[in-house]
């Protein structure tokens, strides 16, 4: 079934209406929406099978109702509620600290073409853990893609969440994580967007407790005719509440992406910090790139800053390796693979990180 | 029905700029915006019939364009009780002494003459819907230079209006562009002959007096290749309990080689809505100068535009904004880059205060065939309180892969730290903190002649200490 | 109180506690200055030299919890800092601070008519500043340039004497003005400092380095432990900590 997406990723505050930034509208996005899904994979460590609890029922203890608002598009909100193939609830228990990575692999195939997954994560108080999400297509046929996640992180707990997407050329993915800050806790987002002929994510993040820390790195490489559309929102709302955005992309072919970044200064935030920067590289004279960093502020005492920079790769960088003998393909590789590998080297998982670099890698030789 | 909110104007006392004379008009329209309202003032005018054509169509489509979805919020600004056109009780004059008395004195207070005689080598007045004074040293006019009002324009240079006029803005720009098309009235046009130096600059100033008018003043600068110019736009109005409202249009034509800058002091009172539209188009190696000041008027929408058409040309803008109590001010620069090699560097300040909201909302645009060019945005943002706001809302639009687009933005407070050094030096914490303020935006006096920056001090000060410093 | 004062004293410290955001640095410190002397204070890091620099010179944070300071005679401990930059104060910085947008020379000119008695002329103020910029090897361009933009570590300390000699205070309170430079630029700085002070002028010299003391002869020499001042002396004090670090004192407290 094919249906029209209206007002995707709509951006928090809006500006010039002719530039068509302030979101996203699809006019023919296939959605596949009785089938089943039944590869999912849930990694827990054995180490760790006793600091988890899979199946709690969460509402218990945290209020779900707190992002009702918060949504992709009506339409994907409403596929979400109703539509609902995959559910999960992880509950890491006080206290503890997890040995190894929880990874969901969620693998798309011929008999699985749809995921829409619903998760739900209670990270409580001074646990600490990293979370992977994988998504990806194990065929050429369309995947349909829509994810709703919605992370509570408690006082004190540390998490690191890994989010992968590589679906293949044909497929759509929609991904909306909304995450939800204690009072000392911190967050770590690494966010790979790889794949998908459209690929839609916001992170919305809310620091409601005292000295709770969002840090959110994300790469992004489009090629081919592919649609990336971002939109990361954090708020600030308790005092000395610390965040920062930082994005490396690059585009290639006939790529479009509308990158939205804002960062939000709520009364009653002060001595808060923010920093938002995003850096991409354009290769083809075909891509559109859209920036829109937002810095909104109604607080005075907090420090904010953003920056975009957009262009080709730095002629003297390339210059500087091609002197010592690299050819121009290859020194525009090395440059690019840097530009990332700060952020990819963050992920844990050695394979993962491998299986990423690689992807790229083979990419930007060519060999789509 | 949806009640309207009432009117709210903040009080300070703003000296000079506050003086009301009493509403002396020789002809002036019912309120409100008809068809009827459009015709009377073209028949006002006595206007060539293309001109009236022109204006009914505006009209047409200002009543199809919706308002904008974003930004500050316009709903109590009501048309049917604005007044479009009012007409002073004299005609344009060559000579000070021939305009009324209290026009005159009010010009005079507001240092006009005096600027006229020691630094401006052209000066424009104009008085609620009509230019009151216009006039041009000879010097100029021998060489060609062309400075006088819309109205004469249309009638003795009427082949070039008719060629540029709301060409570069057009009425279906946006609502109130096209507003402006249907009921624009006044305004300065300037014609600078190719090759002709115009060292000091010409500056026309708009005062709006009535209450609860419009002002819908149109200029239209043309520099030819290799032209140089300085225009300086400055416009005030007395406060009043009512709402008035700006819709401007300002047109540039920047030829092959040639430099306008142009330079604005906006000082409207607080009961002002300034939905004004400036664009420029520069052609081959020509440069665009904005130098932008934006510190009256309820709600501004303000954002001077510059098309750079032509390989190798080149924008500057350096603006600042000081958004007081009651006030909502949303500016910034556009640029759209279309050929190869054009360059720009935005520069943008703003100021809080006192609940004030200050919005930097911008554009850089790299076109398919902006191949090799460069944009820099900067945007600093002060808040000297945590009742205000200020938002920065920047758009980087990017076709082609040759560019090279960067765009930094801070926002922050005066830091405690430097008011405690500067009161160890003497300085109390009160004046610590207004030159803390007046550091903050000295690119921008910088870049004005002295007397403007001057003008601009007395207005930050009168923001800070809410009287005439 | 006041009539146990001699005519000579220009700065009593009695008693003086001072809070940081809820943290008691300074806890009884007490410390009398005469007019014409120079001082040294010298302790280990967070002993609160800088906590007496700022609470000399009424910075806000710095809360005085008990005790007083007088100056010139008078209970100076609600002056502001402004108020009390007029009475003769002076602080350089350890960490001055940049204030884009305002030069030197403005800034400079404000602050001396705000600060002295006599009014001084355009003229005469730019013929000072360019002698006292000689004098400190300043290249006159930094006249122009706005307050501390830009300006090296070394560059900020020159400015900061630059400041001292033009406002010509009765008491200076150099807090490190020596870190952070090479050994000619203590040289030229001490000299700086050395004009100064004359049979009127008083200096106080936070250091913990000796450098400086090789060109500027302190009066008094005080060891500044957790608070309090261990123990007093000249300037073979200076000597004696060099040889036995501040350990030694410590049990004084």
């Amino acid at each position: 079934m094919n249906i029209k997406l209206n007002k995707v990723n709509e951006i928090p505050v809006k500006t010039y209406r002719w530039l068509k930034v302030n979101e996203l509208n699809l006019s023919e996005v296939e959605v596949i929406l009785d089938t089943e899904y039944k590869a999912h994979t849930l990694r827990v460590s054995d180490n760790d099978l006793d600091k988890v609890e899979l199946n709690r029922d969460l509402s218990e203890v945290m209020d779900l109702n707190k992002f009702k608002d918060v949504r992709l598009s009506e339409e994907l909100k409403d596929i979400s509620e109703k539509n609902a193939n995959s559910k999960s609830c992880l509950y890491i228990k006080a206290d503890k600290k997890l040995e190894e990575p929880i990874i969901f692999n969620y693998e798309l195939n011929n008999d699985n073409p749809s995921l829409i997954d619903n998760n739900i994560i209670f990270a409580d108080k001074n646990c600490e853990s990293t979370i992977i999400f994988k998504y990806s297509s194990k065929t050429n046929e369309y995947n349909f893609h829509n994810c709703l996640s919605k992370i509570y992180i408690a006082e004190g707990a540390k998490v690191k969440l890994i989010k992968v997407q590589n679906l293949n050329d044909a497929s759509n993915h929609f991904d909306l994580n909304l995450i939800h800050l204690e009072r000392d806790s911190k967050l770590d987002i690494i966010s790979v967007e790889i794949g998908s002929k459209n690929s839609c994510t916001q992170y919305n993040s809310v620091l409601e407790g005292e000295n709770s820390n969002c840090d959110l790195k994300s790469v992004y490489y489009a090629d081919k005719d592919r649609i990336i559309d971002i939109n990361y929102i954090i708020n600030h709302i308790a005092r000395r509440t610390n965040s920062s955005i930082d994005a490396k992309g690059v585009l290639d072919n006939t790529a479009k992406k509308v990158f939205r970044g804002t960062i939000d200064f709520k009364k009653g935030a002060i001595k808060s910090e923010a920093k938002e920067s995003e850096h991409v590289i354009l290769l083809s004279d075909k891509v559109k790139s859209d920036s829109i960093p937002l810095l909104l502020c109604s607080e005075d005492d907090v420090v904010g800053s953003h920056s975009a920079s957009v262009g080709k790769i730095d002629e003297y960088k390339l210059f500087y390796l091609m002197s010592r003998g690299f050819n121009e393909k290859e020194a525009k590789k090395l440059i690019i693979e840097g530009s990332f590998s700060n952020i990819i080297n963050e992920i844990s998982d050695e394979d993962l990180k491998e299986e990423i670099m690689d992807n790229i890698k083979r990419r930007l030789e060519g060999d789509k | 029905m949806e009640k309207r909110k009432k009117t709210y104007v903040h009080d300070v006392d703003r000296g000079v700029y506050d003086i009301k004379n009493e509403v002396k008009f020789r002809y002036k329209v019912k309120s409100g915006l008809d068809e009827n309202v459009v015709k009377d003032i073209s028949k006002q005018k006595n206007e060539p019939e293309w001109m009236t054509e022109f204006r009914l169509n505006s009209l047409k489509i200002y009543n199809e364009i919706k308002l904008p979805e974003w930004g500050p919020d316009i709903s109590d600004l009501n048309i049917d009780k604005i007044i479009t056109y009012i007409r002073p009780n004299t005609n344009m004059q060559g000579s000070w002494d021939k305009v009324p008395e209290d026009i005159k004195n009010t010009f005079d207070k507001l240092g006009i003459q005096k600027a006229e005689k020691h630094s401006l080598a052209g000066v424009g007045a104009q008085y609620d819907s009509e230019v009151v004074y216009h006039n041009i040293k000879e010097d100029l006019i021998k060489q060609g230079v062309v400075y006088t009002d819309m109205e004469t324009a249309v009638k003795e240079y009427e082949p070039m209006v008719k060629e540029y006029f709301m060409k570069c803005v057009e009425p279906d720009d946006h609502k109130f562009a096209a507003l402006h098309g249907a009921v624009w009235s006044g305004g300065s046009f300037v014609y600078v002959p190719k090759g002709v130096q115009v060292d000091i600059p010409l500056q026309s100033y708009f005062r709006l007096n009535a209450p609860g008018a419009g002002q819908f003043e149109h200029t239209l600068i043309i520099v030819d290749e290799g032209a140089k110019l300085h225009f300086i736009e400055g416009c005030s109005a007395p406060k009043y309990s009512v709402n008035n409202l700006h819709a401007g249009c300002v047109e540039l034509f920047v030829k092959k080689d040639a430099t306008l800058r142009y330079s604005t002091i906006e000082n409207w009172s607080k009961n002002m809505y300034n939905l004004n539209t400036k664009r420029a188009i520069v052609e081959e190696n020509a440069t665009i100068e904005w130098v932008s000041g934006s510190f009256g008027s309820k709600v501004s929408m303000l954002y001077p535009t510059s098309v750079l058409k032509g390989k190798g040309a080149k924008c500057e803008y350096t603006g600042v904004t000081f958004a007081g109590e009651g006030q909502n001010l949303d500016t910034g620069a556009q640029v759209v880059h279309l050929a190869e090699h054009t360059y720009s560097t935005i520069s943008s300040k703003s100021i809080s205060k006192s609940g004030g909201v200050a919005t930097y909302r911008g554009l850089v645009r790299m076109g398919k065939n902006a191949r090799h060019s460069k944009s820099t945005v900067s945007c600093e943002s002060l808040m000297l309180d945590d009742i205000s706001k200020s938002d920065t809302i920047p758009v980087l639009d990017i076709l082609n892969d040759e560019v090279d687009v960067g765009h930094e933005a801070k926002i922050g407070r005066i830091s405690d730290e430097t008011i405690f050094y500067l009161m160890s030096r003497g300085i109390s914490e009160k004046e610590a903190k207004a030159m803390i303020v007046r550091g903050f935006v000295e690119p921008m006096s910088k870049e004005l002649p002295l007397e403007y920056a001057v003008e601009m001090n007395n207005l930050i000060n009168i923001e800070l200490e809410g009287t005439v410093g | 109180m006041k009539g146990d004062f001699k005519v000579n004293t220009l700065l009593e410290i009695n008693n003086l506690h001072t809070k940081v955001e809820d943290m008691q640095i300074l806890k009884g410190l007490n410390l009398k200055i005469n007019e014409g002397e120079v001082h040294v204070i010298m302790g280990p890091n967070g002993a609160g030299k800088s906590t007496l620099a700022n609470t000399l010179m009424a910075h806000p944070k710095y809360t005085i919890t008990e005790g007083n300071i007088i100056f010139e005679g008078e209970e100076i401990n609600n002056l502001k800092a402004d108020e009390r930059a007029k009475r003769g104060i002076f602080l350089s910085f350890q960490y001055p601070e940049e204030v884009p947008g305002i030069t030197v020379e403005n800034f400079l000119r404000t602050s001396k008519s705000l600060t002295s008695a006599n009014p001084i002329s355009i003229l005469n103020f730019r013929r000072l500043l360019k002698e006292k910029m000689a004098l400190l090897k300043m290249d006159e361009s930094y006249a122009k340039r706005y307050l501390n933009v830009g300006f090296s570590g070394g560059e900020k300390k020159k400015n900061e004497v630059l400041q001292m000699a033009i406002l010509e205070p009765k008491l200076a309170i150099l807090d490190e003005t020596d870190s952070g430079l090479d050994v000619d630029a203590i040289k030229t700085v001490s000299e700086g400092v050395g004009l100064l002070s004359d049979s009127k002028r008083s200096i106080i010299i936070i250091t913990h380095h000796n450098k400086i003391l090789q060109y500027l002869k302190p009066d008094y020499v005080h060891i500044l432990i957790d608070g309090k001042i261990v123990k007093t002396g000249t300037s073979e004090l200076v000597h004696e900590v060099e040889k036995n670090g501040y350990e030694a004192y410590k049990n004084l407290n």
